[in-house]
This record gives structure tokens, sequence and C-alpha cells, in this order.
């Protein structure tokens, strides 16, 4: 695995790999996760699931659960629909007409959903209650097919809504029909679809919840990764003033978007531990977490309609999108705006139009997932590019490079007037074709062909965009009190001389007690090693804005801006208190090494202890002009305004990373069998705090996505039960599926983020893109099959190899008489 | 997922842990665990009692016997892997060792385990079938050898009888002029699951010519399948490439009944096994001559 980096590095730590602060402790057991909390006196829950996609409850009887030895107490519906306000809806009406409960209360909607709580002595006791818990259903007919609940016929999942649409708009764009005039030929594919994965979190959901009767308050030790996003549905639900409900959070093992909606669970949790007045411990297990936890949304395009130029120039786009959001909308219907967020993905096109409904159907919600709703659309658009490449007997290279930004175009306003801050996506192609040696590859496709395999050439073009304005979330609801985004930090010297970081993230691996305290090391003077971070999310700690939390590519710019602003507040109280102290400039003072000194005069110095001690227990030595604290608080906030919400129009991201990958993939004629036989990614995520960091988001991004593309999917069959609820059927990606990647970054720094750098952690996507591109680079020396969906396994890679060559391939060109 | 509470006895010997089994009539044999501890959790059936046999020293021998070499039943995969025996006298059992799922996998699961669970995506059933293994079985009474193609009986069944343990394995040590072969298609990069699998062993006659061969399928039927027509078609002939080729695209696949699952659909699977088979003979063929060259 190489890196390639292209500007010199320089004497700051920021822009240095250095060794990461948190893995000594990861890497030697010592990590603390939300299982390993412990409190006394505590229970356990076991939540008894549907076995039905859909049906209605006729009676539950927990009777003989409760007699049994070690129950504590139980948990049903019909309790819940007393003790709990139905969670807020995201959607308008018609969707926010959903009442959504922690428990199912009349009906169950997906298999999985949780019907009954127990809460026991030990997790043992819970689970054998749980088979004495006598439930009848009626099986409902399910409806599992994002097309079929469209259809006025299908059965529905909330008969309050009326239908099972919960949110539809149109996005429209430049003008599709001038562009359709202007066009010299019109591509039209019938149906591209999108599948529903997941993304596999090491540790599963989980929380450890404790009422204090005295103070109303409840406290969360969870992995939830956006608490106050969490507390936003809570507050309400449980009818407590929001402020009340306290999260903490510590080291957490992966999410990926997957842990935003626990918040369902953690009311279980919650209204548990206020009737048994036992603080009450929930872990799930996997077949918990595939079941019942987060799935990625699956959309459907149809009707596509390209306008293009006979030389391979795209005019346009027009869809229709039907997007999956499982059982109930929840998080959602976000995506049904966050997509467009990159409207025209990497390409110059400006004339966009699609027609966008979500609709709920019996599977489990979906929340977001690695590439939230983004991927879904940018999958489409490069699908389009390579089918429209082959349609027109065009080098799928060149249509690309005709067709990309270019870097002299930068920041580009898109149609929908988003901003690209900066990049360079041409010269990512060309990196990432010479480090998978497409030249030899390209000879070897053709010599290649006969002899039973096929190869193919495929290449992902994506954006990950970061730091949401979450003002586009009235876009879909113009009632949501909600707008900007923003992160908090502080920054203490402590009593004793350390300087110690609180932020108010979540994360689950990506280093942001590394990277902060790098970015801290440079403004104060100090090693890394001499600050101190502190661990996740907690609002004892007063540092955090509704926004905080790690999701969404937007560390890098809202974390570290604010743990920069709180810097160089820390910095400047330093040193105006050093320089009064020391009787100098403060301009003559620098902080080197944990001590303030005077340029050029070094024997005037004062450690950062001999500060510390002054403010907080030596202050009648302190200067009585002086107003420091060493105690400094910032809140980045992006410079957002409020989108347009008519014309759907607005900057919805700050920072733009691109994710070039190309790969090549062999396929085995005679069984569909597939082995990428090289792959590459090309990153620009601006400038780089830690390189190594972002490597391996970007190892972490594409083997996801080779996962999702070939062994990964979340399957239900015609009434909704699971196919695939443990990883002996869901075959997560593993290292071993994982070919040897060659990753290059290229710099181009953001002129919008404090420090140059761009949310990467999302990674679009790419490889989804990249895996089909090869495959239908395949498909095109064979059987010219359209490769319509996101995953391909062998038997789906066989089928569209073996596809027969008069049926209807799901795609037209109509040339327009000149 | 947790399983039910149930009692665990660790037998010293096999006579003891043959006198639990008789004994209590809901009591299951634990081996690796990589099987039956996945059931129990799943709290489909299960048993009361688990008589752990893992660490039983009679179980863990590999040793020559005559023409053979008998294997444990409780020989983990990772013994295999590091057992000279096999590696010279039938190596591509190691191979096939060697795709089972991962190292953690492959440090606790047994011949024994995997032959008894007879799951239709299990590696060792077809591949022992092929090479004519014989099995051990012990019983409170008498001990009996049961062939291989009589041993796999149905999904998840053997010929096992109630109060019966399987003590070891005898693979005939490959002949001069035989080879083995084995191929399986799996989901994922890795093997956890085949959707269909072929093994097959050729022993050559000096002029070249197929003396003896079997010819295996999983992943078509409830055990897996010899295809005694092919093979009588293929002893006596020395066939080309293209002659084994279109052996099995003529193969006659009435006789096999897919499953139809998430992981495969069962025409895919009609469509896949007479390819693994012929991979799988392919792979002998070229083992046996390279063995007869040399
Ligand atoms: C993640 C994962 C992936 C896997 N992938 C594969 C794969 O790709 N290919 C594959 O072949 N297998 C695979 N397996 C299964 C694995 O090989 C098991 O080890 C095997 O199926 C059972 O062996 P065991 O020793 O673990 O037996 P156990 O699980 O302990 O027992 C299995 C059954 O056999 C019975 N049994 C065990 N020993 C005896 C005996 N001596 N006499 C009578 N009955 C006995 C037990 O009572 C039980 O019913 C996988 C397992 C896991 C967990």
């Amino acid at each position: 695995m190489s890196t390639t980096v292209t500007k010199p590095r320089t004497a700051l730590w920021s822009g240095q790999s250095i060794p990461r602060k948190e893995d000594e402790r990861l890497l030697k057991g010592q990590g603390r996760f939300a299982d390993d909390i412990r409190r006394h006196h505590e229970a356990y829950v076991h939540l008894l699931r549907s076995p039905y996609g859909h049906a209605r409850i006729l009676s539950v009887d927990v009777s003989a659960a409760e007699m049994a030895p070690g129950v504590i107490t139980t948990l049903t519906g019909r309790e819940v629909h007393a003790l709990q306000k139905p969670f807020i809806e995201i959607a308008p009406a018609p969707g926010g007409a959903i009442e959504d409960y922690c428990l199912a209360v009349d009906k169950v909607r997906f298999m999985g959903e949780p019907v009954v709580a127990i809460l026991a002595e030990t997790a043992e006791m819970a689970r054998d209650a749980a088979d004495l818990v006598q439930i009848d259903y009626e099986p409902l007919e399910a409806v599992v097919q994002a097309e079929d609940a469209v259809r006025e016929d299908a059965p529905r999942l909330h008969e309050q809504v009326g239908s099972n649409v919960v949110w539809h708009g149109v996005y429209d764009y430049g003008s599709i029909d001038a562009a359709k005039q202007a066009a010299d030929r019109i591509v039209k594919i019938d149906r591209l679809h999108f599948h529903r994965f997941t993304s596999t979190p090491i540790e599963c959901n989980a929380g450890l919840v404790e009422y204090d009767p005295g103070s109303g308050e409840y406290t969360f030790w969870c992995n939830n990764t956006m608490p106050q996003f969490a507390a936003m549905f809570m507050g309400p639900a449980l009818d407590i003033p929001t402020d009340r409900l306290h999260f903490v959070t510590q080291d957490i093992g992966g999410s990926f978007g997957n842990k935003i909606t626990t918040y369902i669970y953690l009311t279980i949790c919650a209204i548990l531990a206020k009737k048994s007045g036992r603080p009450v411990r929930w872990t799930e297990f996997r077949t918990d977490h595939i079941l019942g936890g987060s799935h990625g949304n699956e959309r459907t395009f149809l009707d596509i309609v390209v306008p293009v130029l006979n030389d391979g120039t795209i005019l346009g786009i027009e869809a229709r999108a039907i997007d999956d959001a499982g059982a109930y909308p929840r998080y959602e219907p976000l995506g049904a705006v966050i997509w467009s967020q990159v409207v025209s993905g990497v390409y110059q096109f400006r004339n966009v139009k699609v027609d966008y409904t979500q609709v709920v159907t019996n599977k489990c919600p979906v929340g977001p997932n690695r590439g939230y709703s983004r991927m879904q659309h940018l999958w489409m658009v490069e699908r389009i590019i390579d089918i429209v490449a082959h349609e027109l007997n065009l080098d799928a290279v060149a249509i690309r490079k005709k067709n990309y930004i270019k870097p002299e175009q930068m920041p580009y306003e898109t149609p929908n007037g988003c901003v690209y801050d900066s990049g360079d996506y041409p010269g990512s192609l060309d990196a990432a074709l010479k480090l998978i040696r497409y030249e030899y590859w390209q000879d070897r496709k053709q010599s290649t062909r006969g002899s039973g395999k096929l190869i193919g050439i495929g290449i992902g073009s994506t954006l990950d965009s970061g730091t949401n304005n979450f003002g586009q979330a009235r876009i879909i609801n113009p009632d949501l009190p909600f707008s900007g985004n923003g992160e908090v930090s502080n920054v203490k010297l402590d009593l004793y001389g350390e300087v110690v970081v609180t932020i108010g993230t979540t994360p689950q691996g990506q280093g942001h007690e590394t990277t902060a305290a790098q970015v801290v090391a440079d403004i104060l003077g100090l090693n890394p090693d001499q600050v101190r971070v502190l661990v996740g999310h907690d609002n004892r700690r007063n540092v955090y804005t509704g926004f905080s939390g790690t999701y969404a590519s937007q560390f890098a710019v809202t974390g570290l801006g604010a743990v920069r602003g709180a810097s160089l507040k820390l910095k400047e109280e330093l040193v105006t208190l050093a320089a009064a102290l020391l009787e100098a400039d403060p301009d003559e003072v620098m902080l080197r090494g944990g001590t303030a000194l005077v340029d050029g005069d070094e024997g005037r110095s004062i450690p950062f202890i001999g500060l510390a001690n002054i403010v907080f227990a030596n202050n009648a030595m302190m200067p009585p002009s002086l107003d420091v604290s060493l105690n400094c608080t910032y809140t980045y906030r992006p410079p957002f305004q409020l989108p347009d919400v008519e014309r759907k129009q607005g900057n919805l991201t700050l920072t733009y990373a691109s994710q070039i990958h190309a790969c090549v993939v062999e396929v085995d004629e005679e069984t569909g069998e597939t082995k990428i036989l090289e792959y590459a990614c090309v990153d620009d995520s601006g400038a780089l705090i830690h390189p190594k960091i972002v490597e391996g988001q970007v190892h972490g991004a594409a083997g996801l996505g080779i996962g999702a593309a070939l062994y990964e999917s979340l399957d239900y069959d015609a009434e909704g039960q699971m196919l695939s609820p443990n990883f002996f059927a869901y075959k997560a990606v593993t290292a071993l599926d994982v070919p040897m990647m060659k990753t290059a970054a290229i710099e181009s720094p953001s002129p919008f983020s404090p420090n140059g750098a761009k949310g990467m952690g999302e990674g679009g996507g790419a490889p989804l893109h990249a895996v089909c591109s090869a495959l239908q680079d395949v498909m095109h020396q064979s059987s010219r099959a359209l490769v319509v969906d996101s995953f391909n396994p062998s038997e789906r890679v066989y089928r569209l190899l073996h596809q027969d060559e008069h049926a209807p391939r799901g795609v037209q060109v109509i040339s327009k008489p000149s | 997922m947790l399983l039910r509470e149930l009692e665990y006895v660790k037998p010293d010997s096999v006579d003891e842990a043959l006198e639990w089994l008789g004994r209590l009539s809901d009591a299951g044999l634990l081996a690796g665990g990589q099987s039956l501890i996945n059931v129990l959790k799943m709290r489909i059936g299960g048993y009361q009692t688990l008589i752990d046999i893992s660490k039983l020293e009679d179980l863990k021998r590999i040793e020559m016997v005559g023409q053979g070499i008998r294997i444990g039943a409780g020989v983990t995969y990772d013994e295999l892997l590091h057992s000279p025996a096999i590696s010279l006298y039938r190596p591509l059992l190691q191979e096939v060792a060697l795709r089972i799922a991962d190292p953690q996998v492959r440090n606790r699961g047994t011949v024994g385990g995997n032959c008894c669970y007879n799951d239709p995506t299990c590696h060792l059933p077809p591949y022992l079938t092929a090479i004519g293994a014989t099995f051990e079985a012990r019983g409170p009474k008498a001990t009996r050898m049961i062939l291989a193609r009589d041993f796999f009986v149905s999904y998840y069944q053997t010929a096992l009888a109630p109060g019966e343990m399987l003590v070891g394995v005898y693979v005939p040590i490959a002949k001069r002029g035989s080879g083995d072969g084995f191929r399986a298609m799996s989901v994922g990069g890795t093997d956890v699951l085949n959707i269909v699998a072929g093994a097959s062993t050729v022993t050559l006659k000096e002029d070249g010519t197929i003396g003896d061969v079997a010819v295996v399928v999983t992943g078509v039927a409830e055990h897996p399948l010899r295809l005694d027509g092919v093979e009588s078609q293929l002893v006596g002939s020395s066939p080309e490439p293209s002659d084994v080729r279109s052996l099995f695209s003529a193969l006659d696949t009435a006789r096999f009944d897919p499953v139809d699952d998430v992981h495969a659909s069962a025409e895919y699977r009609l469509k896949m096994a007479p390819i693994f088979v012929r991979r799988a003979l392919e792979q002998a063929l070229d083992n046996a001559r390279r063995g007869l060259r040399d």
C-alpha cells in the first residue's frame, strides 16, 4: 500500500502522522465501551421482537413472564402508549401523522420490531422469561418493495397517513426541457436499483440508563453518536424537560451513522429505569442489531432521461426516485434532501429534475449509513455516465474528463446553489488510473478475451460533502427549528498545569484525541503528548451544541474549528497573563514546551503550572487589571445562511472531499464469480491534519463499499421475513475479502474551513460505483446487459453475462433529427 | 443470543463419554462447538446436557494404519494443517481444511464435528466421500465401520445410531498415479458458506488411462452425491480437456434437487454444480498426471 502526498510537510504537528493517542489504551484492551460501564444494582433488558413483517397484535400476556425467576418487571406496547408521547416526526403531513412509539402498540410493522421488554436480574433470566410471554398476532399482508408500496391498493403500514408515501417533492434545477431540446440524443434508462445494506459496526448498540428521582434526571451511558439529536426526540416523548437528559459516551466501536437512531431503545430503557428504580442495561446481540438496528436507504430510480450531445457532453438528468425508509421514517425524510448536496456529482451538467418519493415498507427502519443518501444518487450518476459512454461508443475515461468540473472552475456553484470549495477531479482520475496500471490492463483486457475470463476496468467518481447546513431540513419541513451547524470545544489549563481539551463529539475510531492534540499543540507550543483530550460527549461538561456528535464528515472542520478557536483564546490569555507577570510586552511572549518565555531573553519565563497556580490557587498575586480564567470555550459556526425553501436552493454543505477510485475486476464467464485485481483510491480531503488517519478512513470506506458491492445485502422475502439476520447469512466484509489497495492523496485546501481541511469520513460509496463500472465494462464486451443493481454477487453477474441478446436491455437511445 | 441453561460434563475417556451418552436421553456431544453452540444460541431444539469431548486425547491422534491414515474425530482443522502424515499422504485434505472459514474456526472445529454436523455447506463430507473414507463409530457395545457413501444420510443426519459416537476417520493413502480435486463456490471472498462444491479423486494406470475415479457433488442433494454415470464413462479413458467439458455439459441433472435460499437460487446451483464438479475432476486429473510424470 502506498501513499503519495503532494505537499511537503511543515514543522507543525498538524500534517504529521504521529502515533495515535488513543491506540495505547485501545490496543491494550483498556478502552472503555458502553458495555464496560457498571452501576450498582443494575438490571438487564431483553427485548422480545416481532417474528412477523406485518401483523396486528391481538393480545399480549406477560403474566407468566412476570412470575419467572429473576424478573423485575416487563413493559408492553399498551403501557408505553400510556407512558410515552409519540416521538416527533421530522416529516410534515402526511408523513408527520405517523405515531411512533418505542414498543409496538397495536401492530408490528417489521420483523424484529420490539414488542415486549423484560427486565431481570441477569441477561439469561430476562431471555428465559421471554419464552413465557404469550402474544397473539394476526398476520397481515406485507409490503416489501418500494415500487409496490406506492400502489393505491398496497397494504398500508400507517393507517393515519392515508398511503405509504411519507414524503414527496420535486427538485427542479435549470431546465431539463430546454436540455432535451438542445440534445443530439436522449438516453433513456428504465430502472436502476440501489440495494439495502448496512455498515456493521463491531460494537453493537448498547446503553446503561439510570433515573435519579431526586433530580428527575436520566443518565444514558451509551454509544449514541448524535446525543442531542436523540434528546430532541426523547425529551418530548418522555414528557420531561429535554435538558434533564444526561448523555455520556466513551469509546465507541464504530457507528457509520448507524448509532444515531438508538433513541428508540434508550427510551425503552428510560421508561424501565423509572418504572423499576433500577439502572437498566441493554446490549444488543448481532442478530438484534441486524434485525432492528438501522439499515441503509434502498432507492429505486425510474424513467431516467439523459439529454446528451454527440461528443458525450451530458446536459442533464431527469429521474423518479423512490426511497424506501423501512417501517418508520425516524431520521428520515432528511435523506430526501441530503442527496441534493451533490445534485450534479462531480459533473458540469446544469439541468436536473428529480421527482423524489419516500415510502414506508415492512422492513427495518433506515438511518444514516456511511455515504448517507448522497451515495445512492452519485451511484445513479456514475451508472448513467458508463451507460451513456457505452451506448454512444465513447470512452469511459474521456466522457468523465469531458464532463468533470475543472479545477479552475473552483469554487463551483452547482445548479441548486451548493458551492464546491476546491478539488481536482481530472488530476485525481489520472492518478488513480496510473495506480491501477490502466494501459497495461487495457491491453490485457483484449488478450484475455476468449480465455474464459473477462476483465473490466471501472471508475467511481464521487464526493463526500461534509459539514451540513441543517437549514436544508427546512426544505423537507419549513417548520423545523434548526439551521446551520456548529461544535463546541473547551481548552483549559488545568489546576496543575495540564492542558485539557473537551469537545462535544462522539469519536468512533476517527482519532479525535490525536488530531485535536495536534491542533492544540501547534497553537500552544506543546508536544501532542502534553495535551490531554477527554473522550466522548458528556453534557455535564457543558461543552455541546444541538449538533454535537460525530457524523456526516465534519469533525476536521467543525470539531477542529472549535478546538482551534478555544486554543487561540487560551493562548491569548496565557500570553497576557505571562506578559503581566514577566513585565514584558505580550508581543514578546512565546509559548514553548509548556513554558511562557520572553523572546530573546529566555531567562524570563514562567511554566504553565506557574500560570495555573496564579489563576486557580494563588490569585492574590494576579495583576488586578487582568481578567483571565484559563478556561476557554469556543463555538465554531460555519458561515451558512438559510436556504430558499421554495426553490430548494442554497449552500447545503461547506466542504466537498472527492474520491476518485479505479479498479480492475476479473469475471469468470462460466460462473459469474468476480475478483478484484487492482484497486486504487485517490482522495482529496483538503489539507490533511493526520495523513495516516485519513488513509485509515479511506481504507475503511473502501472495504465497506467493496463489501456492499459484492457481498452484503439485507434481504426480505415477500412476507417481510428477514433472510439475512446474522453473520451466517449476512456476509459482512472482512479483511480477507478486501484486495490490496493503492491509495494516494491530493490536497486541495478548502478555502472555507478554518484549517483548509474537509470532512472525509464517509467516503461517498466510491467502490460501489467503481465495481459496478468495471462490471459494466465486462458486460460491454459480452452480453451488453446493463448493470442495474448496486449489489452484484456471482449469481447476478452470471445472469447479466447470460442475458438473452434479444431481451429488453432497459436502455434506449433516441437520436434527434438535427 | 443466549443459550438455555444446561448441564455440562467433561468425561476423561471415550468410554466415559459413551456412558454419559447412554445414560442421558437428551445429551449431545460437544466437539469444537463451532456449529453446535450457534444452534443452541438460536434455541432451535437443543440438549439438556453437553458432553464435552473436545479435549479427549484418544480422539486427537493422527496415525498410520495399514494403507490408511486414521484421523481421530477430535482432530481440529488446524491440527490437520500441521500434520506431516497428511501433507505426505493426502495433501489435498490440507488444502480443503485451509479453506474452512478463518483461523478462529479452524482452531476449534473438528473433523468429527464437521462430518457429524453434515451441513450441506461443510467442506469435509464431499471430499471424504470422494476419497472413500471410512468412519469408525463406537457404540456402548461394539465398534463398526461405515463407508462414506453410507455415512452421510441426509441434511444434518448421519448413519450414527443413538448412543454411538464417531471416534475416527480412515483416509486411504494416496497411491502413485492418483490425484484429488476440490472446488467450491462460496459466498464472499472467504469460504464460509459453499453454495455448491465438487470433489474428485482419480487413479491413473501406468498407461495414463483412468483406473479408478470418484466424482462427488454437494449443494444439490440431501447428501454428497456420487455421479456414478460420469465415473463409469471416465474409467478406462484418458480424457482430453474437451472430452471432460462435453461430459459435464451433457450431465444429467435429473437427480439434482438443490435448495433455493438467500445465498443462491436453486436454478443457479443447478447451473453451477456441473461446473464445480468438472473443475474438481480437472484438478484431480492434473494432480494425478503430475504424480505419474514425477
Ligand atoms: C464463522 C463460521 C464459518 C464456518 N465456515 C465453514 C466452512 O466454510 N466450511 C465448513 O465445512 N464448516 C464451516 N463452519 C462449521 C465448522 O466447520 C464446524 O466446526 C463444524 O461444522 C462442526 O465441528 P465442531 O467440531 O465445531 O462440532 P460441534 O459444533 O461441537 O458439533 C457439531 C455436531 O456434531 C456432533 N458431534 C461432534 N463430534 C461428534 C462425534 N465425535 N461423534 C458424534 N457426534 C459428534 C455434535 O453433537 C453436534 O451435533 C463454520 C463455522 C463458523 C462458526
